[in-house]
């Protein structure tokens, strides 16, 4: 059985969700700062949502991880690479609870979480689905170096208005 | 890993080898209880795999999937508790139609109960059950749980049924 492999950074650790992520996740995944990911999501979704991205790992080899900062060991958001049936390839995907933004965490995660796969895969490539409004994420994507990829084919049931696909290639 | 067994089956915790078996049962009208069917697609049945399977990382405990000595999946058994469920659940289903009607879920269940209760320790196992869903009614029944009218459900629709213990 596949389970998330411990990934550490200079300040955060990348590990495989726990039972105390999900009070905090599905806080965050029912708040307006979910606005950008469907909408507030109920508790009960959100589990699974959740749920499925642990048993992902078990299915595919991939999926998500809790991310802790190591200093104190505050669990400070997500970050997975997912591909439910509806997504055609995976995707590279961050949240940080709000009282961690700013510092620059998610893109030290993320980073840690491209090299894993650049690592772990044969995948030269990973894409990462956005709001077209979500400033914030599409500015992480663009400073890891991934690129607005107009022609990526989109998750079953999304468009443009709601998913722009920026894409992530293996460094040469 | 916890293996179980009963006269006619072995019991394993699900597994990614098991997909082969589950996800035509939740593609089979069967699924209709778990919120899957045919008319739910292939997205949702892969989902609740998934899902069950997270759920026994997250946990450490969730389904197993029975089989008979020739190896055939019949029934799938296990609790599940979300992280804002009252207390943990025992949800079952027989795998196939042809499977049906020959007590394996039953024999499952009774093993799967007694694990938890002497096994495990926990205090108090429940099914949340559609009062429609009359076959997993009379299941409940035949395994000697009784209804808890007052006990907290996630749907207010749900009968309660405990297997042991009582509500917080």
């Amino acid at each position: 059985m596949t389970i998330a492999p411990t990934i550490t950074t200079p300040r955060l650790r990348l590990r495989g969700h726990e039972l105390a992520d999900f009070p905090p996740l599905c806080a965050l995944f029912a708040s307006d700062r979910a606005a950008y990911m469907g909408g507030a999501i109920p508790a009960k979704e959100s589990y699974r949502w959740i749920a499925a991205e642990v048993g992902s790992w078990v299915l595919r080899g991939f999926g998500s991880w809790g991310v802790e900062r190591i200093s104190d060991d505050a669990f400070i958001g997500q970050i997975g690479i997912n591909q439910p049936l509806e997504f055609p390839e995976p995707e590279l995907g961050w949240v940080l609870l709000e009282a961690f933004e700013g510092q620059g965490y998610a893109a030290e995660g993320a980073q840690a979480a491209l090299d894993w796969w650049w690592d772990a895969s044969d995948s030269d490539t990973l894409v990462s689905y956005i709001h077209p409004d979500n400033a914030r994420s599409i500015a992480l994507a663009n400073r890891l170096g991934a690129q607005h990829d107009p022609d990526a084919p989109l998750p079953d049931g999304e468009d443009s208005n709601e998913t722009v696909v920026y894409r992530h290639r293996r460094p040469q | 890993m916890t293996v179980l067994s009963t006269d006619r089956l072995t019991l394993c915790p699900i597994a990614a080898t098991d997909m082969d078996d589950l996800m035509p049962f939740y593609l089979s009208d069967r699924g209709h209880w778990h919120g899957a069917g045919p008319a739910a697609g292939t997205g949702r049945a892969w989902r609740i795999c998934a899902i069950l399977l997270g759920h026994w990382q997250i946990h450490g405990f969730g389904n197993f999937i029975g089989r008979t000595s020739a190896g055939e999946a019949v029934t799938s058994v296990g609790a599940f508790c979300p992280a804002n469920w009252p207390e943990r659940e025992l949800g079952w289903s027989t795998l196939t139609d042809a499977a049906e009607g020959k007590g394996y879920t039953t024999e499952a269940a009774r093993e799967v109960v007694r694990h938890y209760r002497d096994d495990l320790g926990w205090d108090t196992l429940v099914s949340y059950i559609d009062p429609a869903n009359a076959r997993s009614v009379a299941l409940a029944e035949r395994l000697g749980a009784t209804r808890d009218a007052t006990a907290p459900r996630p749907d207010a629709g749900d009968l309660v049924y405990r297997h042991f213990g009582a509500a917080a």
